[in-house]
């Protein structure tokens, strides 16, 4: 028991917040010096650091500098982080309805409040919950297995399988929200105006023409190409013209 | 032979006499505007005749029809012409060319064609050419100002001239003219009085047909077309006698209204006053208030636009009512035009309407001038009851967001992609590790379920000196606190009940001789006869301190040799 709660304080101390950069950077956005601001945001960014704050407040710096897309790229990131802040939510509507391209965005529907209520805590909330439930199925079992009423058998068979569940669910959304938080399988169009051709090759035909700001899924990538799809149509555009997320 | 030739010449008349003979004439081919032109279809038969189309010609009057026959008596043989003849007066209203199509008879499927004529309608003639053609008979258009004011009021009048007695009037018609506003101020006129008067020496009746009242709307030079009029007069004793006539032109100059015009200008011209009033200015939330706004004078009242009040927010407008006493006469509009407005106020507190002011251009001192009413300032009392005496409802908070929401000041703690603790190795090993150690305790706790008599036996003899010790502890114990009998006796449970578990022994065969068989260690069994001895000894003698830890120690390594042997 003991070890247990040794190794459970080690996972628990996370790495401390550059918090010294991060009100740096505040305070250079309150004094309209937006890119000392988005210079010491990314700094924090860089070291491998974030938080939905943190990409959220870029996203307000790099949106007074006029920097449409990036601004998009940074409430996206902040948005996988935390779905359901209302501040995030309002700048990204807020940035998307300024861009050119008209994109079919689904804010609402079942999917999106499930995203929301499963992704919304702290990136290890679901590690935890596995952990509890490995430490109640198992005593349970312990119970289960020991001779005693039958009342007593029955609740630990009931709790032994409640809390397996749980263990088996937390373990998945745990791995899915790890994808979420690590993996990048969308992009945003940083280049002011850009072409979208049929093939991975400069001199091949114009798909279709996006403007800054807009956002595709990525479905596969060749050199310094991404296959983007957007609307269901498809084409490859330069990774340099675009910011993953 | 000569009977033939009668019979034929009788025949070359009939085909002369059954010849059709279809006609339009006009009198004139060039005209001025508004002079009448007679147009004339005639026919020598019976048939169906169809108008032509006058090609934007008005038809003032007709069709007159008239029908003339002819006799004729040609070698004893009468025959008989008819010739019908339909009049049209036309006349051009605006200069140009007219075409007048031509007109068609339909004779039993038999279809007759004029020839279509051309009209040229040139200019009016010059003012007063009126007079000069017929100074017998002509009318006028006079104007009582030669120079206004926009929106200042003239009176256009119309009089006839004649030398004979007028009869009736068939036709008036107004001269077109743009940028006035004309009111008839005897629209529903019938009776005409005529009167007499000398001219130039010469007796004429006079008779005034129209009066209008003019208000210019443009600042410019204003063209008054000639009237047109179609008088009856009589000839002898039954007979009437048509006459036709234009009249002048009449060119008005309007004039520009010196000084800068006020912002508040409304338009109206002439001489004006304001009064206002108001019921009451300290009033309770949902009562209503009169408030009187009447604008009174001479000019073109009827032009004027309903006051915009400046109301608070708080205060509900209903439309005003609306009380003109208006009268126009050849002087101008006169009169008063009074707004009644009810004002409700819906909240309690001071409010201020300001002063509702308009300008407008004085027509005899020729200068702009600023009307204006007092400000109103009108009290509203707090209602009694908390509530409020009157619902309103309730008001929307507008929101426009203009600009992205502010940062967030205090950050959550960041984290790397390799603190997410999910699917990690680790997450692996914690969730097994605690199933694995179940498993692990399940398994012994069965193992041990599962054990023969003779291994549990052999397990408690194991375990003997082990499961035993607490007791000689006790006997430690009780000897340091100086209760030596007692743990005299206490060593001697100790030593049994080892003795018990070693050897697999009952209560009833725990005797010296029984155990002593049980060691084979000679030595060993020396001492042990000893020190039980020695111990049932001091069960019934006194026992020091010294003897007891003696005794103790004896005891101690008595069981570690046994245990050592066994």
């Amino acid at each position: 028991m003991k070890l247990l709660l040794t190794i459970l304080s080690f996972i628990l101390t996370g790495h401390s917040f550059a918090q010294s950069t991060f009100e740096k950077a505040n305070s250079a956005y309150e004094n309209e010096q937006y890119d000392i601001a988005i210079q010491n945001y990314m700094e924090t960014l860089s070291n491998g650091e974030k938080s939905a704050d943190l990409y959220y407040n870029l996203g307000n710096a790099y949106f007074k500098t006029n920097e449409l897309g990036e601004a998009i790229w940074a409430y996206e990131q902040a948005k996988k982080i935390n779905p359901s802040d209302k501040d995030i939510q309002f700048n990204l509507q807020f940035c998307n309805d300024l861009t050119v391209d008209k994109l079919t965005i689904n804010n609402k529907g079942i999917g999106n409040w499930i995203t929301k209520v499963l992704f919304s805590y702290s990136h290890n909330f679901w590690f935890y919950i596995s952990l509890i439930s490995v430490i109640v199925t198992v005593i349970s079992l312990y119970i289960f297995f020991t001779p005693t009423s039958t009342t007593v058998n029955n609740i630990t068979l009931v709790l032994g399988g409640l809390f397996s569940l749980i263990l088996i669910g937390s373990v998945i959304i745990g791995s899915i929200h790890k994808a979420r938080l690590t993996e990048q399988n969308r992009i945003v169009i940083i280049a002011p105006k850009n072409k979208i051709l049929t093939q991975p090759t400069p001199e091949s035909a114009t798909s279709f023409e996006l403007h800054e700001g807009a956002t595709a899924n990525i479905k596969s990538e060749q050199d310094d190409w991404y296959e983007v799809e957007l609307n269901s149509n498809t084409g490859w555009i330069l990774k340099e013209a675009v910011w993953s997320y | 032979m000569k009977q033939l030739y009668i019979i034929l010449f009788t025949l070359y008349l009939g085909s002369a006499f059954a010849q059709t003979k279809f006609t339009a004439h006009v009198n004139q081919n060039s005209v001025t505007v508004n002079s009448i032109i007679k147009y004339e279809i005639s026919s020598n038969e019976n048939c169906q005749i169809y108008q032509p189309d006058f090609g934007g010609l008005q038809v003032v009057g007709g069709p007159f029809q008239s029908t003339s026959s002819q006799f004729s008596n040609i070698n004893g043989v009468t025959t008989q012409s008819r010739t019908t003849t339909y009049t049209y007066q036309l006349r051009g209203q605006k200069k140009g060319n007219y075409t007048i199509s031509a007109a068609q008879m339909d004779c039993n499927g038999k279809v007759h064609k004029t020839e279509s004529i051309k009209i040229n309608v040139t200019d009016s003639p010059a003012q007063g050419n009126g007079q000069n053609k017929n100074s017998d008979f002509y009318i006028r258009v006079t104007s009582s100002k030669k120079e206004v004011f926009q929106g200042e009021p003239f009176v256009l009048t119309l009089k006839m001239f004649s030398k004979k007695q007028p009869q009736g009037i068939e036709a008036l018609e107004e001269g077109s003219s743009t940028g006035i506003i004309k009111t008839d101020l005897n629209p529903n006129q019938t009776q005409y009085e005529t009167k007499t008067e000398t001219i130039n020496g010469m007796r004429y009746y006079t008779t005034i047909l129209k009066q209008q009242l003019c208000y210019a709307q443009v600042s410019n030079k204003i063209t008054i077309e000639p009237y047109y009029i179609s008088a009856l007069f009589r000839k002898g004793f039954f007979q009437q006698y048509r006459q036709e006539t234009t009249s002048n032109k009449v060119v008005v100059t309007v004039k520009k209204k010196p000084g800068v015009q006020p912002k508040d200008f409304n338009g109206l011209v002439g001489e004006f006053d304001m009064t206002h009033s108001i019921s009451k200015t300290t009033v309770k939330p949902g009562e209503a208030i009169d408030l009187n706004i009447t604008i009174s004078g001479k000019g073109n009242l009827d032009t004027f636009d309903e006051p915009k009040l400046d109301l608070p927010n708080d205060f509900d407008q209903f439309d005003p009512e609306i009380n003109d006493k208006i009268s126009t006469s050849t002087s101008g509009i006169s009169g008063s035009i009074s707004f009644n407005y009810v004002l409700v106020p819906t909240f309690y507190g001071d409010f201020n309407i300001p002063a509702y002011t308009f300008s407008y251009f004085d027509v005899n001192t020729k200068k702009y001038k600023t009307l204006s009413t007092d400000d109103f300032n009108i009290h509203v009392d707090k209602p009694d009851n908390a509530h409020g005496e009157i619902i309103t409802q309730k008001k929307d908070i507008k929101v426009e967001e203009t600009d992205i929401r502010y940062i967030h000041k205090s950050g959550t703690a960041t984290f790397k992609n390799e603190d997410i603790k999910s699917a990690s190795f680790i997450q692996y090993i914690l969730i097994t590790l605690p199933f694995l150690g179940l498993w692990l305790i399940l398994y012994l706790k069965k193992k041990r379920n599962n054990m023969s008599d003779s291994d549990k036996v052999l397990a408690i003899k194991k375990k003997a000196k082990k499961t035993n010790a607490k007791y000689l502890q006790d006997c430690k114990t009780l000897h340091k606190n100086g209760k030596d009998a007692e743990a005299n006796k206490a060593l001697s449970l100790a030593l049994k009940r080892y003795l018990k578990d070693k050897f697999n022994l009952t209560e009833s065969d725990l005797s010296l001789n029984k155990i002593s068989e049980q060691l084979n260690d000679e030595e060993l069994k020396v001492k042990f006869k000893s020190c039980w001895n020695t111990i049932e000894m001091y069960q019934y003698a006194p026992i020091n301190a010294e003897q007891i830890d003696v005794l103790i120690n004896n005891t101690e390594n008595i069981i570690n040799q046994i245990d050592k042997q066994v």
